[in-house]
């Protein structure tokens, strides 16, 4: 939470602390859909302000005053995501802990019957759909999963590697990509006895505590809603 | 037969095995053992779900198998060929025990329900293309997942036009002249046709669509119900139009603006005064973009709606962009482009025979 006393610290007038708040705050709004919901890092809103002032701290408190507002105002919460490390890089990660950057996501505050009932837009809930299906794949084979194995749970869907003319993803490789630069997942090479292989794991958008949680809850209804034990195919 | 006989005959015959299970093996031999591992490796890929289920004995039968495989292995190749096999085996028991973290789903257990609920979905929908059922299936999961996610999608602002930045005036840097000689030939460029900026597809598309109508109104021609900077582009696009003087503004009767599409005034008629440029400013903000909003139904709006989001798929029912049009040229006199083509005092031979006439005989 930004205070009064934090601003008191620097030598600018309430008019340009305003000013640099909301241009944070447009960037933030305008960038999200240029994006198409990639995080936006936090150096680029940073860069905002030390654009014309050279106060250290004065960056944090202008980012942590446009998140107060965001929320008041647009009830979007703009969260705070660290970038999370491939768990078979953890000998280098502690280095590297302190290069890792954060980064932004905009999420609604709204309560999900009224979110699903006034702002979910048909014309993406297929992507929706495919997000929350790959997700839930990595998640139940334990976090991480190999290329192959996710193409085989996909071809069942429905849903091949191979398919560039999807009428609802069109290019399926690149839905899948766009999940990896949107922070969802994460993938890295290995090198095995059968030479390179790509492993996909959950990221730290995927890892965040409330969507962690409420993957759970909604993989346990689709789950259960079932009711007949599973076939194995 | 003796004791000692008949434990001499057994030791003889287990002696003959072991020499038979060590002999060198046939080349076609060891081909059927590589060849077998191949089938079993093919097979716990293809079963991997069954061998990773409780109440299956998959995994008991395919151990069994390549346990007896095993002692025939000899030689490295059909070795690595039996690791291969069990580490196979290896990882399929590894995530299978992962699995046991999420309380004994799997993936695939998972993709089984989701399958058996949208089994139900398509008796409602009752269609039977794979391709349609896909996409209703994954918006149903989509929609009814939204709030997991609760995605915002963000503020569309003027995209495109707008993203041109101010280019800084660069630095002339003056070289010294070279005179060209005889054998000098300046580099000849392939005319490839320039690329079209968002402004320029804009334009083609609003002189289509004039071309066609003739005469519409001002608002049917620039609203977009759906967004009020696309509004804002389309009048930036028509500004162009209007500037060139290749569509002209004029009020009627009824005190209605409409837009119809002219000819653009040419050089002589610019000099001699018969046509001028005129400017006025269109004032237009979000309050008067509300207004005209209500002025207008849906059926009325001319230009059509520009998806950023998901241009692969055109709307339907409305025109995409026209691209492939013959250029508008956008003529200005500020521009390289107005030149005057005849130079009246080089060309013309009767004030050329007056100059003539003009100097004076020398006697």
């Amino acid at each position: 939470m930004a205070t009064a006393e934090d601003f008191s610290q620097f030598d600018i007038s309430t008019e340009e602390k305003d000013r640099l708040v909301a241009e944070v705050i447009r960037y933030v709004l305008f960038k999200t859909q240029q994006n198409s919901g990639c995080p936006i890092k936090r150096d680029e809103l940073t860069q905002l302000v030390t654009k014309n002032h050279r106060q250290r701290a004065l960056p944090g408190y202008v980012i942590n005053v446009a998140r107060e507002k965001l929320l008041n105002t647009f009830g979007y919460e703009m969260r705070e995501l660290q970038r999370s490390r491939s768990s078979t890089n953890q000998g280098r990660a502690s280095q590297q802990s302190a290069l890792d950057s954060k980064s932004y996501v905009i999420i609604s505050q709204l309560p999900a019957d009224v979110y699903k009932k006034y702002i979910e837009d048909a014309n993406s809930s297929h992507l929706t759909g495919f997000t929350f299906v790959v997700i839930s794949i990595v998640y139940l084979a334990g976090g991480k999963i190999t290329e192959e194995n996710l193409w085989h749970h996909l071809r069942r869907l429905g849903l091949s590697e191979n398919d560039e003319c999807h009428p609802a993803l069109g290019n399926i490789k690149q839905a899948l990509e766009a999940l990896v630069q949107q922070r969802y997942l994460q993938k890295e090479k290995s090198n095995g006895p059968e030479g390179n292989t790509l492993i996909y794991e959950l990221a730290e958008r995927a890892l965040d505590g409330p969507i962690s949680e409420r993957i759970k809850e909604y993989i346990s209804q689709v789950v259960q809603k079932d009711g007949t034990p599973a076939d194995a195919d | 037969m003796t004791e000692i006989a008949k434990l001499k005959v057994e030791k003889i015959m287990g002696n003959r095995a072991d020499e038979l299970a060590l002999a060198p093996q046939d080349p076609e031999s060891r081909r059927l053992v590589r060849s077998t591992y191949i089938r079993i490796k093919n097979d716990i890929r293809e079963k991997q779900d069954d061998i990773s289920s409780v109440d299956s004995n998959k995994f008991d039968m395919i151990i069994s198998e390549v346990e007896e495989l095993h002692k025939q292995v000899q030689k490295p190749r059909e070795q690595v060929a039996d690791g291969e096999a069990l580490l196979d085996l290896a990882k399929i028991v590894k995530s299978s025990a992962k699995s046991c973290t999420s309380e004994g789903v799997t993936p695939s257990d998972f993709i089984s329900s989701l399958l058996r609920k949208y089994s139900k979905t398509e008796e409602r929908q009752g269609t039977s293309e794979p391709a349609a059922l896909n996409s209703i299936f994954l918006k149903e999961i989509g929609f009814s997942v939204s709030p997991v996610f609760k995605k915002f999608q963000g503020c569309c602002t003027m995209l495109g036009p707008m993203q041109t930045e101010a280019k800084q005036r660069k630095v002339a840097v003056y070289r010294k002249r070279v005179k060209p000689t005889q054998r000098f030939k300046p580099e000849e460029l392939e005319n490839k046709g320039q690329e079209k900026t968002d402004t320029d597809k804009n334009i083609s598309t609003m002189f289509e669509i004039l071309t066609q109508k003739k005469s519409v109104k001002l608002e049917s021609l620039i609203l977009n119900k759906k967004s009020f900077a696309q509004t804002v582009e389309n009048l930036f696009a028509l500004s162009f139009l209007v500037k060139d003087g290749r569509v002209e503004l004029s009020v009627d009767e009824k005190g209605f603006h409409l837009a119809s599409p002219r000819n653009a005034p040419d050089v002589r008629s610019i000099m001699s005064g018969e046509e001028a440029y005129s400017h006025f400013v269109f004032r237009y903000d979000f309050n008067d973009w509300k207004l005209m909003r209500n002025i207008l139904s849906m059926r009325e709006e001319l230009m059509p709606h520009r998806d950023f989001l998901n241009n692969s798929s055109p709307q339907e029912g409305k025109p995409t962009a026209i691209i492939d049009l013959a250029p508008v040229k956008k003529l200005a006199r500020n521009y390289g482009l107005v030149e005057e083509q005849e130079q009246p005092f080089v060309d013309s031979p009767e004030i050329a025979d007056g100059i003539r006439r003009c100097k004076p005989k020398l006697l």
